[in-house]
């Protein structure tokens, strides 16, 4: 398995720029879904890719910005890393939010993105 | 298994703020632990190191449970006093879980984070 810290590093860069740079980069992360793959959304609990893909394309803000300030990577299973990540969220104006997040990434074939929980904190 | 989970975690936090030495009993043995960024392996190393803390307070806001056939992922995010009176710090804390069946539930993997309000910058311990 490739070093975890970088995995999750280069993982997380991906995730981030591509949500941050507005609805079509977003939807590229489509791709790190399959049928199975979990999402939570603050309350919003949805499975699968396309499902994924629809919320990913319906959130009400025009501008956002993560800005992940902690990256914990652990290897779970001997084919999947857990990374929780900490850090500030600023949407449009709005003052900056502390966010935390959970992806289980899962190696099958390619890794994919198997969970996938957002929270706001505080 | 997602009936009891919910249960066993918040039980976890109970017995982490009133009867800490007890919290090794739900982990794994060998179990992955990160918190805030320190790598522990297994509960009883876990529990050994908050015996060198100050007392917690965890009030729990959001737990998020993804049910997979052999294994419970969890969010779990919320506030913490750590000490008490005057020089206690509240903090907010986020605790990504893994739990599996092991002869009863076990934490098999924890990452524990303090979150700090945005932008703020060093926080005293008493």
């Amino acid at each position: 398995m490739a070093d975890i810290n970088t995995l999750a590093k280069e993982f997380t860069q991906f995730y981030y720029t591509s949500f941050d740079a507005g609805n079509d980069e977003r939807q590229k992360l489509v791709t790190m879904y399959r049928d199975n793959s979990m999402f939570t959304f603050e309350t919003f609990n949805l499975q699968g890719a396309s499902a994924i893909g629809q919320r990913l394309a319906e959130f009400p803000f025009q501008r956002i910005k993560h800005d992940p300030q902690t990256i914990d990577p652990q290897p779970v299973d001997g084919n999947s890393v857990l990374i929780m990540v900490t850090g500030d969220v600023y949407t449009d104006d709005d003052p900056p939010k502390k966010f935390s997040q959970v992806f289980l990434l899962k190696n099958d074939n390619g890794y994919f993105l198997y969970n996938d929980i957002f929270r706001l904190v505080l | 298994m997602s009936e009891t989970v919910e249960p066993f975690i918040k039980s976890y936090y109970e017995t982490l703020d009133k009867n800490r030495s007890n919290i090794s009993v739900q982990f794994a043995d060998d179990a992955h632990i990160v918190w805030n960024g320190n790598p522990l392996s297994g509960g009883v190393t876990l529990a050994q190191m908050y015996g060198t803390m100050p007392e917690t307070r965890h009030e729990l806001g959001s737990m998020d449970i993804h049910v997979h056939a052999n294994s419970v992922i969890a969010s779990v995010a919320g506030k913490v006093r750590v000490g008490s009176g005057r020089s206690s710090n509240l903090f907010g804390f986020h605790e990504s879980l893994i739990i599996q069946n092991l002869n009863g539930l076990k934490f098999t993997s924890s990452t524990y984070r303090y979150i700090y309000k945005p932008r703020e910058t060093a926080v005293l311990f008493g």
